[in-house]
């Protein structure tokens, strides 16, 4: 009876072993395809508190770059961005954030604000699969499934990736248990150059008025900032696509929520001159996104707004500190001038 | 024992073999619109078609957030379609008639910007959703609407595309 016991105990732990390997072979590495999918889980790797975290989609994290900030300002900061990341998201991020940490500036984008319901599993993948296993991820998840997906699969990906193996390659074996770091303190950076903005007419709204539950969310986020005494920061980057447009009607909503509630809210759209961005040479996808020498420019320029508004100081005289920055800098500077 | 270990071993081998292939679907619902004299259809390959309709005035290629396919926007006098990218070949995903400056611009039966809401329900019949703001006709079985976007009961822009 006893060895049948230990027999079956044995066998079950042979399967999870052997499940828990597929299950690390066919979940995606993007490590070098979609390499946004690897951003949110490498904020677990960061061994210093920052001063200025920022929270969500591709306009925080291709529009700021930390290094800059330390170099510039000595201020220390970190992107929790994601592709698409939607209000509920970067509200469970910034939940999770402040378990690790509580910086001095929280910094939310606010073009997500115009999605009120869950979108598309791909981008909820990329940021909810990175973020460790907690209560936390477990609400994150549940507000963000859409109609086709299901919960099991998000703590078991393997349900949801098993079919990869028809498309297995050298990454997913190189990457099987481990990651190079794809970004500096969460900026992806992007060195190409495709300049010029397209004169398209972005398409009317139907309803003008910005979703009620990513209000709702946005207003949560202001509470957990107002609870833990961070200031709470609203961007607009400067980049305005017919795609990805920012409209009036939203802008003046936000305008009003930030005069209501205390908030300081930058809008970078007609700043974009004064910031000194150049649509020929400061784009990498013709004015959709910033590439690097862009974001150096916004972020030199919200750097004197950290240290004059919010009244940030410089951290390099802070010897630890300022070693593990110069690191982050060569890397940046290595990548940057490649 | 043995009863259990197949059962396992069934479990594995299903989650290793089963797949979740979507294959495109024709679309063969709504009159396609003519827009320049060419007749655009929803999923069509898209490059005689913009071959065909000739100089555009504006032209934008937009990634998403991530990956490296392309949707394309081609702006013409009055009107713009859009396309999206499949392994390679591009793919009509959507027109907007979104002025009247070229009048000829309508849907296939006759509505163009100006019209009133209730030139649309003449001419479309009943809507599958009715607001103040907007008048829209699904097509579910190739994923397609026609959506008619009012201002003061007046037609201001109309766009032929593919949902999800």
């Amino acid at each position: 009876m006893k060895k049948r016991i230990i027999l079956c105990i044995c066998m079950i732990l042979v399967t999870v072993i052997l499940l828990g390997f597929i299950q690390a072979l066919v979940q995606p590495k993007y490590m070098s395809a979609s390499r946004e999918g690897a951003l949110i889980a490498e904020y677990y790797g960061e061994e210093t508190s920052h001063d200025v975290l920022f929270v969500g989609d591709c306009e925080v994290y291709e529009s700021f770059t930390p290094p800059t900030l330390w170099e510039e300002y000595g201020i220390t900061s970190y992107i929790r961005g994601s592709a698409q990341q939607l209000t509920w998201q970067s509200y469970y991020l910034l939940e999770e954030i402040l378990k690790y940490e509580t910086p001095k500036v929280v910094v939310f984008n606010v073009l997500a604000l115009k999605y009120g319901e869950p979108q598309d599993e791909a981008y909820n993948r990329m940021t909810l699969d990175g973020m460790k296993l907690s209560v936390t991820k477990l609400k994150a998840i549940s507000a963000s499934m859409t109609e086709e997906e299901s919960f099991a699969s998000y703590l078991f990906p393997l349900l949801r990736f098993h079919s990869r193996w028809k498309e297995l390659g050298k990454e997913d074996f190189t990457y099987l248990f481990r990651r190079d770091t794809v970004s500096h303190n969460g900026y992806l950076m992007q060195t190409e150059i495709r300049g010029g903005k397209a004169e398209i007419t972005p398409s009317p709204l139907v309803d003008d008025t910005l979703p009620e539950t990513s209000m709702e969310y946005l207003d949560k986020m202001r509470a957990l900032c107002e609870e833990n005494g961070i200031a709470f920061v609203l961007i607009k980057a400067p980049t305005n696509d017919w795609k990805y447009h920012w409209y009036d009607e939203w802008d003046e909503q936000i305008v009003a929520y930030a005069e209501e509630n205390r908030l300081k809210y930058y809008n970078f759209i007609p700043l974009a001159d004064e910031i000194g961005i150049d649509w020929s040479t400061d784009t990498y996808d013709m004015g959709v996104h910033l590439n690097v020498y862009g974001a150096e420019k916004l972020t030199s320029y919200f750097g004197e707004l950290l240290v004059n508004e919010f009244g940030l100081e410089s951290r390099k005289n802070d010897t630890a500190l300022a070693e593990t920055w110069q690191k982050k800098l060569d890397a940046y500077y290595a990548e940057r001038n490649n | 024992m043995k009863k259990l270990i197949a059962l396992l071993l069934g479990a594995l081998m299903l989650c290793a073999m089963a797949s979740c292939d979507n294959g495109n679907e024709e679309n063969t619902g709504f009159r396609p619109f003519v827009v320049g004299g060419v007749t655009v259809t929803l999923d069509a390959e898209a490059e005689p078609i913009i071959a065909s309709l000739g100089a555009y005035v504006a032209f934008a290629e937009t990634g998403s957030c991530y990956g490296d396919d392309k949707d394309k926007v081609y702006q013409y006098t009055s009107y713009k379609i859009q396309t999206y990218s499949n392994e390679g070949k591009d793919y009509i995903l959507s027109v907007e008639i979104f002025d009247d400056a070229d009048t000829s611009i309508a849907t296939p039966e006759g509505i163009c910007i100006g019209d009133s809401a209730e030139d649309v329900l003449n001419k479309h019949g009943t809507p599958n959703v009715q607001t103040e703001q907007q008048i829209v006709y699904f097509d579910y079985d190739n994923d397609a609407k026609l959506q008619i976007l009012l201002r003061d009961g007046v037609v201001t822009n109309i766009q032929y595309l593919k949902y999800e």
